[in-house]
């Protein structure tokens, strides 16, 4: 398993604050060093000069013996300084840390001869003297008139004091580093535990993972999903709720804005309500919105919307109506040739067969007709649909006329077009039908044509019209009384002309109700 | 990280070479642009502070600098003083030297050395002489160095004003090399060159070493006798003294004096002076100096005074490590 967030957090607070403060550690520690070696030799040779220049030091007899001790034990005594020894220019010692070594002789070597015979200040290291020192050596001279050199003066620092206050600052420093690494461990602890308690305790990867599934989820939904906060700043947006916005537009980051205005408006209206359900088109697109609230301690903090398309649901209902329909029409078709086979059968058992005759040939002269005012029309469909109006009107004896000059290239119609265009056709013409119901002479004219990439359909009646010409095409309009559905009839024919970029013309004039369908459609060889 | 430094590099390459060119231009155009200042440091009345003041006179009655020269005294620490105060002036400042800049280093007196400073030129030497009183049974030198090699403590030896100088250091050098015992020779330390000389005058010294100059009139009297110098020709005022070559020892030794400015002075800076000292050391007025003083010649520019320097310095260097070390 990999290491978790507490293990990283842990190793890299504590890595980064343990090099720092032991990268610092050993930078003190090596300044420091130098510092006491450039003291300690500071010191000896300021304590070896200012020993030097004492006045006591010396008689008329040169360099007093218990003097020069008592002062030397003296200086060492004030002053951080290891050892004094002082010889006189003979080379005996007059002072020594080692009592046995006063009174001998000492022989100058190439560091003291210097001072003896020059008169050098000097600062070396020896390891003369029971151990390494730093020493320094200056001449005592002695006289008023004329200064004659009466011996020398050496002031020494052992290197193990040295050492012994590097380890001192060492260990200092190790207790400073060991308080830093406890504190670095606190730290790093309280860090972690407040970072876990910000992602709820998961680890970054299962957050990541968390979002990415989410991710997936709401992108494969067909549903857009849209959350915006209170004041619809859209905050998320799944791959079909993007499909609901404007891609390139000054209001796409505000949900209020980025819908048409007269939705956004209806959105935007605050109620108390936790859940809303709105019924919108947006572009030609019927969409049910579902408004829900986000809340957090009580507080709305947002709103999610959940967008639904359902224009493929609408259409497949519209199609379903017009199968029925039609399916109405086909069994009221059969039932008036059961109706035209009992007349022929009654006709038979009272031997009228010369009425049986005109019978046929009124049946026949019918088909003649259909067949002349549909030879030109060479879409099956469309004929199929309009031999079934044909039926349903004449089962409700109202005439229905096809006129002659119809005709409809195969070619005009593509497959896209034929469910929009039986809807169309098949309202118009209801709608017709119904309109001269109960009226004396009723008359239905339809014809359908199509010329250099427009599709024409007209449809007239001499029924009365309706009283409200604006609310025509809204849904749920209808002056065919009460059935509920009906009210789709112009709605959908207004829909599917929309879909097909088409226009509809209506007019009543002289008593004829007259609705103009103009259709553009793919003139074959232009695709 | 390479690349950073590999860039900063180069950009402090460019800023130097626009500082440098700045140096150039206003440097060019403009040096000296100020007072010049010629620190002695020393008293007023002593070598250095005559060798000062002559400097001065000479360049300023040959219009040699045209601009205002004043002499600065700066006395106390054989030189120290004053060298410490030309390290903190601008390169209008400019003072005289002499090997105690050097052997005050070498005996730990000083933390300055002949590398912090300029050196602009060397311009004179003088010999040391070792006399002793007129009366003195001494006969020459080689006599005095029998002496002191069968018994070093028997002669009382006078020097000033303190032991490392070029006096002291010269007569070291000599006996060393005769094989005396020279870490128990007695030196008697007076303040001045003066005051030496009125010890010996007074009988209270039975040897002297001094400057020839400070020796020579006394001598020219009769009033004491030099028995040896360090120069490696007759003595022009009295032919008959006797030089240690002369006395079949191989040994000479220039007290040399010169002149410095501070660290870091530009190329156009050194040539200026190199021009100007080389022109005042042929004038009659320097010449006249010289010979007040009884200083030779020895003019150095500013290359070979470097070059100078650097042979000084590691002489002293090996003269104080090894001298005494020979028994």
């Amino acid at each position: 398993m990999n290491m978790g967030l507490e293990a990283k957090i842990n190793g890299i607070l504590i890595g980064i604050i343990t090099s720092i403060v032991v990268i610092i550690s050993v930078f003190v520690l090596y300044d420091s060093t130098n510092e006491y070696y450039d003291n300690a030799e500071r010191l000896s040779l300021q304590s070896a000069k200012t020993i030097s220049f004492l006045p006591s030091l010396v008689n008329n007899q040169g360099l007093s013996e218990e003097a020069v001790q008592s002062i030397a034990n003296q200086y060492i005594f004030e002053n951080d300084i290891d050892f004094v020894i002082i010889k006189d220019s003979d080379g005996i010692i007059v002072t020594h840390p080692d009592p046995e070594f006063i009174g001998e002789y000492e022989a100058y070597d190439e560091h003291d001869a210097k001072t003896k015979l020059f008169g050098a200040y000097l600062t070396y290291e020896t390891g003369r003297y029971q151990e390494p020192a730093i020493v320094s050596t200056a001449p005592i001279y002695q006289g008023d008139e004329f200064r004659v050199l009466e011996g020398v003066v050496k002031a020494g620092y052992f290197k193990s004091s040295i050492t012994s206050n590097i380890l001192d600052k060492l260990s200092t420093l190790i207790i400073i580093v060991v308080v830093f690494l406890l504190l670095s461990m606190l730290v790093s602890r309280l860090f972690t535990r407040y970072i876990k308690s910000q992602t709820l305790g998961y680890e970054p990867r299962e957050i990541t993972t968390i979002l990415k599934n989410r991710e997936k989820i709401f992108s494969s939904l067909d549903e857009g999903i849209i959350a915006a906060d209170h004041s619809g700043n859209i905050t998320y947006a799944n791959e079909s709720g993007k499909s609901f916005l404007p891609s390139n537009h000054d209001g796409a980051n505000n949900i209020f804005h980025a819908l048409p205005p007269e939705v956004g408006e209806m959105l935007k209206e605050e109620e108390s309500i936790a859940e809303r359900y709105f019924g919108v088109t947006i572009d030609g697109r019927e969409i049910v919105i579902l408004m829900k609230y986000l809340y957090e301690k009580e507080e709305a903090v947002g709103r999610i919307f959940i967008l639904r398309d359902i224009s493929a649901i609408a259409k497949l209902t519209n199609k379903l109506t017009v199968v029925e329909s039609l399916f109405d029409d086909l069994r009221a078709q059969s039932h008036e040739y059961k109706n035209k086979l009992h007349l022929i059968s009654g006709l038979l058992e009272m031997d009228k067969y010369q009425q049986i005759r005109e019978v046929l040939n009124d049946e026949i002269d019918n088909f003649d007709s259909y067949n002349s005012s549909l030879v030109n029309i060479k879409e099956e469909h469309i004929k199929a649909l309009l031999i079934a109006k044909m039926n349903k009107s004449s089962e409700k004896r109202i005439p229905f006329n096809i006129n002659e000059e119809s005709q409809l290239d195969k070619a005009a119609v593509s497959e896209g077009m034929i469910n929009p265009l039986i809807t169309i056709i098949s309202n118009l013409i209801d709608n017709a039908i119904e309109a001269v119901a109960g009226i004396e002479h009723p008359e239905v004219h339809f014809y359908i044509g199509n010329f250099e990439g427009w599709m024409e359909i007209i449809v007239e009646d001499n029924g009365s019209g309706f009283d409200d010409e604006g609310k025509l095409f809204e849904k749920g309009f209808s002056t065919k009384g009460t059935k509920e559905e009906r009210g789709y009839g112009l709605y959908n024919v207004n829909n599917n002309i929309n879909a097909l970029n088409g226009y509809l013309d209506f007019s009543h004039t002289d008593g004829v109700t007259r609705f103009i369908a103009e259709i553009p459609y793919q003139k074959e060889g232009n695709e | 990280m390479r690349r950073n430094t590999k860039f900063l590099g180069l950009l402090m390459a460019g800023m130097m070479g626009v500082l440098a060119a700045c140096g150039n231009a206003s440097g060019e155009a403009e040096y000296p642009n100020g007072n010049i200042e010629i620190v002695a440091p020393a008293t007023p009345g002593g070598g250095w502070d005559t060798t000062a003041r002559g400097i001065q006179n000479t360049l300023d009655e040959n219009g040699l600098v045209e601009e205002n020269m004043n002499v600065s005294n700066k006395p106390g620490g054989g030189g120290e003083v004053g060298w410490q105060y030309l390290a903190q002036q601008d390169s209008h400042a400019i003072s005289i030297n002499s090997s105690l800049l050097l052997t005050n280093n070498l005996l730990g007196q000083s933390e300055l050395t002949h590398e912090d400073f300029t050196p602009l030129a060397t311009l004179a030497t003088e010999w040391i002489s070792v006399a002793v009183p007129a009366d003195s049974d001494i006969e020459n030198g080689i006599d005095m160095l029998d002496r002191l090699k069968e018994d070093p403590t028997s002669l009382n030896i006078a020097v000033g004003p303190a032991l490392g100088n070029n006096d002291h250091l010269s007569f070291v050098s000599v006996a060393d090399e005769y094989g005396v015992d020279v870490s128990q020779l007695e030196f008697m330390i007076y303040e001045s060159g003066g005051d030496v000389l009125t010890a010996l005058l007074g009988g209270h010294v039975d040897v002297a070493t001094m400057a020839l100059s400070e020796s020579l009139e006394q001598h020219l009297n009769g009033e004491i006798e030099i028995i040896a110098t360090t120069a490696d020709k007759p003595i022009p005022e009295d032919e008959s003294i006797p030089s240690w070559q002369d006395q079949g020892i191989d040994y000479t030794f220039p007290h040399w004096r010169g002149i410095m400015g501070p660290a870091d002075m530009t190329d156009e800076e050194i040539a200026y002076w190199n021009d100007t000292f080389s022109q005042m050391v042929e004038t009659e007025e320097w010449g006249t100096l010289l010979e007040n003083q009884g200083w030779d010649d020895f003019y150095l520019d500013h290359e070979g005074s470097v070059e100078f320097l650097e042979e000084q310095d590691q002489m002293y260097e090996e003269l104080l490590d090894t001298a005494g070390m020979t028994e």
